[in-house]
């Protein structure tokens, strides 16, 4: 018909006039047609059960129809609950923490008729995200989020406030369960924990002995771990080369270099990366020299490091390391590793928790730097603040922190209950003590609303230093001088 | 003339210019807006000049720019020579070469990206060790001279198949009585590239510089996927830039300015690019 109208028009048969109503008319046509058809299609597709089902219905249509006709309600869409995780399935101790959840979201998805939308991050990409999507108009319902961003969270209104939803449905007792920790008082009410994250140095005993070091007696300060470290990296064959390094240490291209490497150092030294009154980076002020100085000096000067696993990122540089037996101590040791040493057989009982926790090969001290000098956070659930759902995000972080599913969670660290520390044991077994220990003295990151920036400068910062060596005090204060410009005062 | 045969040109052109309008008018007017912004507030060419001026960062962003753009000269002489082999050799028959040759391109780029850092991984990578047996120690995850090689290499082993199958195209639009006429006159080996394909697929060759070219400044994903733009800032380039200070940062404001910047350079080039193609003709 279209066709017929344009020849018509170059033949001059049809006035222009004519030419645009009737075109004007099949536009109208196509468009009503298409809501027709659209609306029908819709009730249609509501209507039409899976195969499965449909069996059923007709049967129970047939019985109906011979008695007392009566209209049958089309199921309802599932309700879509959308939930950003970074559990990598390629990375084995997050493969575990994805597959525990699994049966938990079925089960949920079955009570409430609803579809969880597993939505994949990067673990250091995934608070980024969230923000990003909140100015791009991208909802989100239940997300992972990291206390390290919780400046920037509160800046952006990213998170909703879960204080409505935790006074309401909460019991005094069970808020009590989770308040006791530092980080609940680090993220609550944007976040709640799911976990306590610490580090601690974990050790080959074995290894020890072989060294002549007593493994019950580990390092306590910095000077002895670098003695400890100095004994244990050892040429085992005889042909030259060093084959167990005394420590894994990582200067790579993630915030693990900032958070559990210098971070732990520049406190240690008695100062900061940044200062909270004045909203400067502080990081090559002296003790942040001194950190880097330290840190210089494992590679170059004690020779305790491996240097091939700089540039490395974490998990290559310690976890791959020690489990390839190549190291003897490992700074920056994550509980979230425990389930992978367990399963080697070099501890036992430790995931789930459990008081009767034993060290077999590997044992635990706590980082040698001063009290209230280690690292500690956690991974926390929020709701995004553009949520369609954010009532069954909120039923559906209760069932992974619901008492009977937590501890499954390898990937969550200590417990966050209170509870759980007391039902287990945990106190008072040998192994969990020194864990427990060192959540207790734990510290978060500098409070900054560019901890990302921050992250990266350092990060940048050291490579540089070390693998270049360049002077550290002057290095250091020109990457100090270009964050402060353009981030200084906030 | 009727007013409805007035606006009838309108009316049919409206969908086009609407769509260009939607698609390209609008978000690079928007990215121009948010350039001239920084949290939330407008700060006029604040954020050109922090880059410009006062960000040592930027600068070593804009070298490594300019380094990994010698993937377009890298790429194009060996994409010739072997569509020119190609053609010659294989002519109509080499349908399972073009697809072998043709594997690297195929392939996705973050795939391709992370498999050459596996091979070069310190610990447990291949190359590291086959150099080991010859006392060699090289560390690309240290040096950023090498760790920027690499990078040029992975692009340029990716891009040559695509440029060989776009310039052999280009060689077989050569009319064949051109050929014979060039063999009667004798022209054979250098000289026939010379005198008779060079000039008869130099279309060819300008565009696919002018491609190869964009393709390279907007590149991100590849070469994010071998070291995320590390160590340190030695292989961040504009483009991985670009991607933290809005994805990562939230810096829409600076973010977009530099999107701006690779913009102009990539204006730039085509400007560069018709000038020469004028000339030609």
């Amino acid at each position: 018909m279209t066709s017929e109208i344009y020849d018509d028009i170059l033949k001059k048969k049809l006035s222009r006039r004519k030419a645009l109503s009737t075109t004007a008319k099949i536009g109208i046509t196509a468009v009503v047609t298409g809501i027709i058809g659209g609306v029908a299609g819709y009730y249609a597709g509501l209507s039409a059960a899976p195969p499965a089902k449909t069996v059923e219905k007709t049967v129970e249509r047939t019985v109906t129809v011979t008695t007392s006709p009566t209209v049958t309600t089309p199921p309802a869409k599932p309700r879509i609950v959308r939930f950003a995780h970074y559990w990598d399935p390629a990375e084995p101790h997050l493969k575990a923490t994805l597959e525990w959840a699994k049966p938990i979201v079925k089960k949920f998805e079955e009570d409430y008729n609803a579809k969880v939308v597993w939505e994949y991050y990067r673990w250091d990409e995934i608070d980024p995200k969230m923000i990003t999507d909140l100015k791009a108009g991208i909802p989100h319902d239940l997300t992972l989020c990291s206390p390290q961003y919780m400046a920037r969270h509160r800046l952006e209104k990213s998170l909703l406030d879960l204080s409505k939803y935790v006074e309401a449905q909460w019991s005094k007792s069970e808020i009590e369960d989770f308040a006791w920790s530092s980080v609940w008082r680090w993220v609550y009410p944007l976040q709640i924990p799911n976990g306590v994250h610490t580090r601690l140095v974990a050790y080959r005993m074995d290894m020890f002995e072989e060294a002549g070091l007593d493994p019950k007696k580990p390092p306590k300060d910095l000077d002895e771990l670098i003695d400890y470290a100095k004994a244990l990296t050892r040429d085992t064959d005889g042909d030259g080369k060093i084959d167990v390094w005394g420590l894994a240490w990582e200067t790579g291209p993630d915030r693990g270099t900032i958070e559990l490497f210098f971070l732990p150092l520049i406190w240690h030294f008695g100062g900061d990366a940044w200062d909270p009154d004045t909203k400067k980076a502080t990081f090559a002020e002296e003790p942040g020299v001194e950190a880097v100085r330290f840190i210089w000096d494992l590679y170059y000067e004690h020779k305790v490091v491996d240097p091939a696993t700089i540039g490395l990122g974490y998990s290559h540089a310690i976890m791959d390391t020690f489990l390839a037996e190549k190291v003897a101590m490992a700074w920056g040791f994550g509980n979230y590793w425990l389930k992978l040493i367990q399963d080697k057989g070099w501890v036992e009982n430790m995931i789930p928790p459990s008081g009767k926790a034993r060290a077999i090969k590997v044992n635990f001290f706590i980082t040698p730097t001063k009290p209230q000098a280690q690292f500690t956070n956690c991974w926390s659930y929020g709701i995004h603040s553009l949520s369609e759902e954010p009532d069954l995000a909120f039923e559906l972080m209760e069932r992974f922190l619901a008492k009977e599913n937590i501890l499954g969670n390898a990937d969550a660290g200590m417990p966050a209950r209170k509870s759980h520390w007391e039902e287990l044991g945990l106190a008072e077994n040998p192994v969990y003590k020194v864990w427990m220990e060192a959540a207790a003295k734990g510290r978060g990151t500098p409070n900054t609303a560019h901890y990302g920036e921050l992250a990266d400068t350092v990060y940048a910062m050291i490579v540089e230093i070390i693998t270049k060596k360049l002077p550290i005090k002057e290095t250091m204060k020109k990457y100090q001088d270009e964050w402060n410009a353009k981030y200084a005062g906030e | 003339m009727y007013k409805s045969e007035k606006l009838l040109p309108y009316f049919l052109f409206f969908p086009g210019i609407a769509l260009i309008l939607f698609f390209t008018i609008v978000p690079v007017t928007y990215g121009f807006y948010l350039s001239l912004h920084s949290g939330g507030k407008f700060v006029g060419l604040h954020n050109y000049f922090v880059l410009l001026f006062a960000d040592s960062r930027f600068r070593v962003n804009a070298m490594n720019t300019l380094l990994y753009l010698s993937v377009v000269i890298l790429t194009i002489p060996p994409s010739y020579l072997i569509a020119h082999f190609l053609w010659r050799q294989f002519r109509g028959s080499n349908f399972i070469l073009r697809a072998i040759l043709f594997a690297p391109f195929s392939m996705a780029s973050i795939a391709t990206a992370t498999m050459f850092r596996l091979m070069v991984n310190p610990l447990f990578g291949l190359i590291p060790n086959l150099l080991e047996m010859f006392n060699i120690t090289l560390n690309f995850y240290q040096d950023a001279s090498l760790a920027m090689l690499l990078a040029v290499i992975h692009s340029v082993w990716r891009s040559i198949p695509f440029m060989t199958m776009y310039l052999l195209v280009g060689l077989e639009q050569i009319p064949r009585d051109v050929i014979d006429a060039s063999r009667l006159d004798g022209a054979s080996g250098l000289k026939f590239i010379r005198y008779i394909t060079l000039p008869l697929t130099l279309p060819f060759l300008m565009l696919s510089v002018l491609m190869i070219f964009v393709w390279t400044i907007n590149d991100f994903e590849a070469i994010y996927g071998l070291f995320r733009g590390g160590p340190g800032y030695g292989t961040e380039v504009l483009a991985i830039r670009l991607s933290k200070e809005t994805f990562m940062y939230a810096n829409f404001g600076l973010g977009a300015a530099i999107g701006f910047m690779i913009a102009a350079m990539s204006i730039a080039a085509m400007l560069f690019w018709i000038k020469i193609q004028r000339r030609t003709e």
